[in-house]
Protein backbone atom coordinates (compact mmCIF):
# COMPACT_ATOMS: atom_id res chain seq x y z
CA UNK A 1 0.00 0.00 0.00
CA UNK A 2 2.57 2.12 0.71
CA UNK A 3 4.53 1.62 -2.30
CA UNK A 4 1.72 3.12 -4.48
CA UNK A 5 1.56 6.30 -2.52
CA UNK A 6 3.39 9.32 -1.96
CA UNK A 7 7.43 9.18 -1.39
CA UNK A 8 8.13 8.97 2.15
CA UNK A 9 8.76 12.39 3.86
CA UNK A 10 12.23 11.61 5.26
CA UNK A 11 13.27 15.30 6.04
CA UNK A 12 9.84 16.08 7.54
CA UNK A 13 10.25 13.11 9.91
CA UNK A 14 14.40 13.21 10.61
CA UNK A 15 13.74 16.78 11.78
CA UNK A 16 10.92 16.07 13.89
CA UNK A 17 12.75 13.11 15.61
CA UNK A 18 16.17 14.83 15.62
CA UNK A 19 14.13 18.07 17.57
CA UNK A 20 11.99 15.77 19.41
CA UNK A 21 15.30 14.19 20.80
CA UNK A 22 17.58 17.40 21.40
CA UNK A 23 14.43 18.97 23.64
CA UNK A 24 14.54 16.34 25.80
CA UNK A 25 18.27 15.96 26.33
CA UNK A 26 18.06 20.05 27.21
CA UNK A 27 15.13 19.27 29.31
CA UNK A 28 17.02 16.09 31.06
CA UNK A 29 20.23 18.43 31.92
CA UNK A 30 18.05 21.29 33.13
CA UNK A 31 16.56 19.07 35.82
CA UNK A 32 19.86 17.40 36.69
CA UNK A 33 19.63 17.02 40.30
CA UNK A 34 19.28 13.91 42.00
CA UNK A 35 16.74 12.63 39.80
CA UNK A 36 16.49 10.84 37.17
CA UNK A 37 19.12 8.74 38.27
CA UNK A 38 22.43 8.23 35.87
CA UNK A 39 22.97 5.94 33.57
CA UNK A 40 20.16 3.98 34.01
CA UNK A 41 17.14 6.82 34.30
CA UNK A 42 18.66 8.87 31.75
CA UNK A 43 18.54 6.01 29.27
CA UNK A 44 15.29 5.21 29.70
CA UNK A 45 14.33 8.74 29.78
CA UNK A 46 15.89 9.34 26.44
CA UNK A 47 15.08 6.16 25.00
CA UNK A 48 11.07 6.83 25.83
CA UNK A 49 11.77 10.25 24.48
CA UNK A 50 12.93 8.70 21.14
CA UNK A 51 9.78 7.10 20.78
CA UNK A 52 7.48 10.09 21.45
CA UNK A 53 9.80 11.85 19.02
CA UNK A 54 9.22 9.09 16.58
CA UNK A 55 5.70 9.24 17.02
CA UNK A 56 5.41 13.07 16.77
CA UNK A 57 7.98 13.29 13.49
CA UNK A 58 5.67 10.63 11.97
CA UNK A 59 2.24 11.96 12.44
CA UNK A 60 1.99 14.63 9.82
CA UNK A 61 3.63 12.81 7.27
CA UNK A 62 1.78 9.75 7.81
CA UNK A 63 -1.35 11.68 7.44
CA UNK A 64 -0.46 13.26 4.05
CA UNK A 65 0.60 10.20 2.93
CA UNK A 66 -3.05 9.05 3.64
CA UNK A 67 -1.71 6.00 6.07
CA UNK A 68 -4.40 6.60 8.46
CA UNK A 69 -3.94 3.59 10.01
CA UNK A 70 -0.70 4.62 11.34
CA UNK A 71 -1.89 7.64 12.19
CA UNK A 72 -4.28 6.78 15.08
CA UNK A 73 -1.97 3.79 15.78
CA UNK A 74 0.26 6.17 16.84
CA UNK A 75 -2.19 8.06 18.63
CA UNK A 76 -2.81 4.72 20.44
CA UNK A 77 0.63 4.58 21.31
CA UNK A 78 0.79 7.91 23.07
CA UNK A 79 -1.61 6.65 25.88
CA UNK A 80 1.74 4.71 26.81
CA UNK A 81 2.97 7.89 28.31
CA UNK A 82 -0.04 7.41 30.98
CA UNK A 83 1.37 4.07 31.93
CA UNK A 84 4.85 5.35 32.02
CA UNK A 85 3.71 7.85 35.12
CA UNK A 86 2.00 4.91 36.90
CA UNK A 87 5.40 2.90 37.01
CA UNK A 88 7.02 6.38 38.07
CA UNK A 89 4.94 7.12 40.67
CA UNK A 90 5.04 2.97 41.91
CA UNK A 91 8.69 2.62 41.74
CA UNK A 92 9.00 5.99 43.91
CA UNK A 93 6.55 4.89 46.56
CA UNK A 94 8.46 1.76 47.01
CA UNK A 95 11.73 3.87 47.68
CA UNK A 96 9.67 5.77 50.44
CA UNK A 97 9.26 2.34 52.83
CA UNK A 98 13.14 3.33 53.19
CA UNK A 99 13.98 6.39 53.42
CA UNK A 100 14.40 8.76 56.88
CA UNK A 101 12.43 11.92 55.23
CA UNK A 102 9.82 11.36 52.81
CA UNK A 103 9.07 13.36 49.10
CA UNK A 104 5.54 12.32 50.59
CA UNK A 105 2.80 11.58 47.60
CA UNK A 106 2.48 15.05 46.14
CA UNK A 107 5.91 15.24 45.22
CA UNK A 108 5.80 11.82 43.58
CA UNK A 109 2.70 12.62 41.40
CA UNK A 110 4.64 16.23 41.30
CA UNK A 111 7.47 13.90 39.70
CA UNK A 112 5.68 11.27 37.67
CA UNK A 113 3.55 13.95 36.32
CA UNK A 114 6.56 16.27 34.88
CA UNK A 115 7.84 12.93 33.14
CA UNK A 116 4.74 12.39 31.31
CA UNK A 117 4.08 15.89 30.56
CA UNK A 118 7.95 16.18 29.07
CA UNK A 119 7.01 13.07 26.59
CA UNK A 120 4.16 15.02 25.48
CA UNK A 121 6.29 18.45 25.08
CA UNK A 122 9.10 16.17 23.21
CA UNK A 123 5.59 15.06 20.89
CA UNK A 124 4.82 18.69 20.51
CA UNK A 125 8.07 19.85 19.14
CA UNK A 126 8.09 16.81 16.66
CA UNK A 127 5.00 17.21 15.46
CA UNK A 128 5.08 21.01 14.93
CA UNK A 129 8.56 20.83 13.56
CA UNK A 130 7.45 18.03 11.24
CA UNK A 131 4.07 20.12 10.04
CA UNK A 132 6.34 22.86 9.14
CA UNK A 133 8.83 20.92 7.31
CA UNK A 134 6.15 18.93 5.09
CA UNK A 135 4.34 22.19 4.57
CA UNK A 136 7.24 24.47 3.36
CA UNK A 137 8.42 20.73 1.60
CA UNK A 138 5.39 20.82 -0.49
CA UNK A 139 4.95 24.76 -1.13
CA UNK A 140 8.50 25.74 -1.68
CA UNK A 141 10.78 22.59 -2.11
CA UNK A 142 13.01 20.38 -0.35
CA UNK A 143 15.65 23.48 0.72
CA UNK A 144 13.07 25.34 2.42
CA UNK A 145 11.77 21.73 4.36
CA UNK A 146 14.56 21.56 5.78
CA UNK A 147 14.76 25.35 7.05
CA UNK A 148 11.55 25.72 8.16
CA UNK A 149 11.24 22.84 9.92
CA UNK A 150 14.29 23.85 11.74
CA UNK A 151 13.16 27.22 12.63
CA UNK A 152 9.79 25.89 13.43
CA UNK A 153 11.37 23.10 15.36
CA UNK A 154 13.70 25.95 17.45
CA UNK A 155 10.64 28.37 18.38
CA UNK A 156 8.67 24.76 19.47
CA UNK A 157 11.94 23.70 21.74
CA UNK A 158 11.90 27.69 22.92
CA UNK A 159 8.08 27.34 24.03
CA UNK A 160 9.02 23.61 25.61
CA UNK A 161 11.56 25.22 27.61
CA UNK A 162 9.83 28.04 29.02
CA UNK A 163 6.50 26.04 29.87
CA UNK A 164 8.85 22.78 31.00
CA UNK A 165 8.07 23.44 34.59
CA UNK A 166 6.36 25.60 37.00
CA UNK A 167 7.89 28.03 39.58
CA UNK A 168 9.62 27.69 42.53
CA UNK A 169 8.97 28.32 46.46
CA UNK A 170 11.34 30.99 46.19
CA UNK A 171 9.08 32.70 43.69
CA UNK A 172 6.08 32.84 45.82
CA UNK A 173 7.50 32.84 49.60
CA UNK A 174 10.11 34.86 51.24
CA UNK A 175 12.95 32.48 52.86
CA UNK A 176 14.65 33.96 55.68
CA UNK A 177 17.26 32.23 58.17
CA UNK A 178 15.50 32.87 61.93
CA UNK A 179 17.01 31.82 65.36
CA UNK A 180 16.00 28.18 67.17
CA UNK A 181 15.07 28.88 70.41
CA UNK A 182 13.29 26.94 73.10
CA UNK A 183 10.21 28.64 74.99
CA UNK A 184 8.46 27.04 78.19
CA UNK A 185 11.83 24.89 78.78
CA UNK A 186 11.49 22.46 75.35
CA UNK A 187 9.13 23.95 72.71
CA UNK A 188 11.20 24.25 69.70
CA UNK A 189 10.76 27.82 68.19
CA UNK A 190 11.86 29.06 64.79
CA UNK A 191 11.22 32.69 65.02
CA UNK A 192 7.90 33.06 65.79
CA UNK A 193 7.01 29.78 65.39
CA UNK A 194 6.45 26.91 67.48
CA UNK A 195 7.72 23.71 65.74
CA UNK A 196 7.67 20.71 68.28
CA UNK A 197 8.48 19.73 71.94
CA UNK A 198 11.84 18.23 72.16
CA UNK A 199 12.15 16.38 75.86
CA UNK A 200 15.94 15.52 76.40
CA UNK A 201 17.78 18.54 77.14
CA UNK A 202 21.37 17.12 75.31
CA UNK A 203 18.96 17.02 71.82
CA UNK A 204 17.52 20.67 72.83
CA UNK A 205 21.24 21.61 73.09
CA UNK A 206 22.06 20.23 70.12
CA UNK A 207 19.52 22.33 68.27
CA UNK A 208 20.58 25.52 69.47
CA UNK A 209 24.10 24.90 68.42
CA UNK A 210 24.00 23.10 65.19
CA UNK A 211 20.41 23.29 64.04
CA UNK A 212 18.90 25.73 61.23
CA UNK A 213 15.91 27.69 61.33
CA UNK A 214 13.85 29.50 59.09
CA UNK A 215 11.15 31.43 58.17
CA UNK A 216 8.80 31.03 55.06
CA UNK A 217 6.54 34.30 54.51
CA UNK A 218 3.75 34.34 51.78
CA UNK A 219 4.37 37.18 48.89
CA UNK A 220 1.43 36.12 46.93
CA UNK A 221 -2.15 33.93 47.71
CA UNK A 222 -0.49 30.97 45.70
CA UNK A 223 2.63 30.76 48.41
CA UNK A 224 -0.11 31.20 51.01
CA UNK A 225 -1.92 28.17 49.51
CA UNK A 226 0.99 26.29 48.71
CA UNK A 227 2.41 26.45 52.84
CA UNK A 228 -0.69 25.35 54.11
CA UNK A 229 -0.74 22.79 52.10
CA UNK A 230 1.20 19.55 53.75
CA UNK A 231 2.90 17.90 51.01
CA UNK A 232 4.25 20.89 49.84
CA UNK A 233 6.10 21.21 53.18
CA UNK A 234 6.95 17.51 53.08
CA UNK A 235 8.54 18.42 49.81
CA UNK A 236 10.46 21.77 51.13
CA UNK A 237 12.09 19.48 53.99
CA UNK A 238 12.29 16.40 51.53
CA UNK A 239 14.21 19.32 49.15
CA UNK A 240 16.34 20.52 52.27
CA UNK A 241 17.41 16.90 53.53
CA UNK A 242 18.35 16.00 49.73
CA UNK A 243 20.59 18.75 48.80
CA UNK A 244 21.48 19.76 52.11
CA UNK A 245 21.67 16.39 54.35
CA UNK A 246 20.75 16.21 57.78
CA UNK A 247 22.28 14.47 61.02
CA UNK A 248 19.93 12.11 61.53
CA UNK A 249 18.97 8.26 61.07
CA UNK A 250 16.83 5.75 62.57
CA UNK A 251 16.88 5.73 66.72
CA UNK A 252 16.62 9.98 65.97
CA UNK A 253 13.08 10.71 65.82
CA UNK A 254 13.35 14.34 67.05
CA UNK A 255 16.07 15.14 64.52
CA UNK A 256 14.00 14.64 61.23
CA UNK A 257 13.88 18.11 59.54
CA UNK A 258 10.00 19.76 59.80
CA UNK A 259 8.11 22.47 58.63
CA UNK A 260 5.29 23.41 60.85
CA UNK A 261 2.91 26.21 59.92
CA UNK A 262 2.80 29.29 62.83
CA UNK A 263 -0.56 28.28 64.99
CA UNK A 264 -2.33 29.02 66.94
CA UNK A 265 -2.09 32.45 65.54
CA UNK A 266 -2.37 31.28 62.04
CA UNK A 267 -0.62 33.66 60.11
CA UNK A 268 0.33 31.41 57.37
CA UNK A 269 3.74 31.67 57.87
CA UNK A 270 5.94 28.80 58.48
CA UNK A 271 8.63 27.60 60.10
CA UNK A 272 11.46 25.12 59.36
CA UNK A 273 14.28 23.50 61.37
CA UNK A 274 16.85 21.16 60.40
CA UNK A 275 20.04 20.16 61.79
CA UNK A 276 22.14 20.23 58.49
CA UNK A 277 25.40 18.57 57.57
CA UNK A 278 26.69 21.14 56.66
CA UNK A 279 26.32 24.75 58.14
CA UNK A 280 26.16 26.97 55.34
CA UNK A 281 23.03 29.48 55.52
CA UNK A 282 23.37 30.44 51.55
CA UNK A 283 23.01 26.73 50.37
CA UNK A 284 20.75 26.03 52.81
CA UNK A 285 18.29 29.06 51.78
CA UNK A 286 18.62 28.31 48.20
CA UNK A 287 17.74 24.41 48.87
CA UNK A 288 14.58 25.79 50.44
CA UNK A 289 14.01 28.54 47.90
CA UNK A 290 14.28 26.21 44.65
CA UNK A 291 11.58 23.34 45.77
CA UNK A 292 9.19 23.11 43.18
CA UNK A 293 5.81 24.27 43.68
CA UNK A 294 3.30 21.72 43.39
CA UNK A 295 0.98 21.11 41.22
CA UNK A 296 -1.57 19.69 44.11
CA UNK A 297 -0.22 22.66 46.46
CA UNK A 298 -1.54 24.99 44.12
CA UNK A 299 -5.10 24.20 43.84
CA UNK A 300 -6.10 25.40 47.75
CA UNK A 301 -5.31 29.17 47.09
CA UNK A 302 -7.91 29.10 44.63
CA UNK A 303 -10.01 26.64 46.59
CA UNK A 304 -9.76 27.56 50.13
CA UNK A 305 -12.52 29.95 51.74
CA UNK A 306 -10.14 31.22 54.11
CA UNK A 307 -7.45 32.13 51.38
CA UNK A 308 -10.05 33.98 49.18
CA UNK A 309 -10.58 35.81 52.63
CA UNK A 310 -6.39 36.04 52.70
CA UNK A 311 -6.76 38.03 49.93
CA UNK A 312 -9.29 40.34 50.33
CA UNK A 313 -7.26 41.41 53.65
CA UNK A 314 -4.46 41.79 51.56
CA UNK A 315 -6.07 43.46 48.76
CA UNK A 316 -5.08 46.85 49.53
CA UNK A 317 -1.22 46.15 50.05
CA UNK A 318 -0.88 45.54 46.43
CA UNK B 1 8.43 7.40 60.36
CA UNK B 2 5.02 8.13 59.30
CA UNK B 3 6.20 11.47 58.50
CA UNK B 4 2.62 12.78 59.17
CA UNK B 5 2.71 14.64 62.47
CA UNK B 6 -0.33 12.10 63.51
CA UNK B 7 1.41 9.96 66.69
CA UNK B 8 0.95 6.79 68.41
CA UNK B 9 0.03 6.04 71.24
CA UNK B 10 2.37 6.96 74.46
CA UNK B 11 5.28 3.92 74.17
CA UNK B 12 6.64 4.30 77.64
CA UNK B 13 6.86 6.77 80.41
CA UNK B 14 9.54 8.10 82.70
CA UNK B 15 8.95 9.07 85.54
CA UNK B 16 10.33 11.15 89.20
CA UNK B 17 6.85 10.38 90.02
CA UNK B 18 5.72 7.73 92.79
CA UNK B 19 3.40 4.44 91.46
CA UNK B 20 0.74 6.28 93.44
CA UNK B 21 0.73 9.14 91.23
CA UNK B 22 1.75 7.67 87.99
CA UNK B 23 0.47 4.47 86.70
CA UNK B 24 0.67 2.82 83.53
CA UNK B 25 -2.65 1.71 81.39
CA UNK B 26 -0.93 0.30 78.29
CA UNK B 27 2.49 1.62 78.19
CA UNK B 28 5.24 0.45 80.83
CA UNK B 29 6.11 3.31 83.44
CA UNK B 30 10.09 3.59 84.33
CA UNK B 31 10.25 4.83 88.14
CA UNK B 32 13.72 6.98 88.72
CA UNK B 33 15.32 8.59 91.14
CA UNK B 34 16.96 11.46 90.21
CA UNK B 35 16.71 13.34 86.88
CA UNK B 36 20.36 12.53 85.59
CA UNK B 37 18.57 8.59 86.18
CA UNK B 38 15.68 9.95 84.25
CA UNK B 39 17.87 11.30 81.29
CA UNK B 40 19.80 8.52 80.93
CA UNK B 41 16.35 5.61 80.83
CA UNK B 42 14.88 7.94 78.58
CA UNK B 43 17.70 8.50 76.46
CA UNK B 44 18.36 4.93 75.76
CA UNK B 45 14.77 3.74 75.34
CA UNK B 46 14.39 6.65 72.58
CA UNK B 47 17.90 5.04 71.00
CA UNK B 48 16.60 1.48 71.22
CA UNK B 49 13.18 1.78 69.61
CA UNK B 50 14.02 5.01 68.16
CA UNK B 51 10.73 7.17 69.69
CA UNK B 52 10.40 10.74 70.54
CA UNK B 53 10.77 11.99 74.31
CA UNK B 54 8.15 14.59 75.35
CA UNK B 55 8.47 17.09 78.51
CA UNK B 56 5.31 17.17 80.03
CA UNK B 57 7.38 19.88 83.21
CA UNK B 58 5.99 17.98 86.31
CA UNK B 59 8.47 15.14 86.20
CA UNK B 60 7.02 12.95 83.68
CA UNK B 61 8.52 12.31 80.15
CA UNK B 62 6.39 10.30 78.15
CA UNK B 63 8.15 8.29 75.11
CA UNK B 64 5.79 8.40 71.66
CA UNK B 65 6.43 6.98 68.62
CA UNK B 66 7.65 9.51 65.76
Amino acid sequence: MSSQGPPVDWASIGLGIGFGVVVRLILLKKDYRHYPGYPAGFVSQVTIAFFAAVIGGAFFPALVAKEYQAATFLVLAATQFTGLRKVEVAKLSAIEQLTLVQRGPSYIQGIAQEFEERNYLVMGVAVVTALAASIAGQEFGQLWSWLAGAGAGIIAMAVAYLVKSGPELGDVCDVEIVPLTFEQGSLLYAGPVMLMEVGLPKARERFLHEGVGMLLTPKTPRGAGAIWDLGQRQAIVYNLYEIIGAKTDIGYGERIPLCRMDLPPGTGKAGVAILPLANDPERILEAVRRTPLLETAKAHAVHSPALIAWDQRHEGRK
Amino acid sequence: MSGLPVSGSIYAIVTLKSPQEVQGGVSPVFYVKTQQEQEHIATWLARITGVAVHDLHDGTWVLIPV
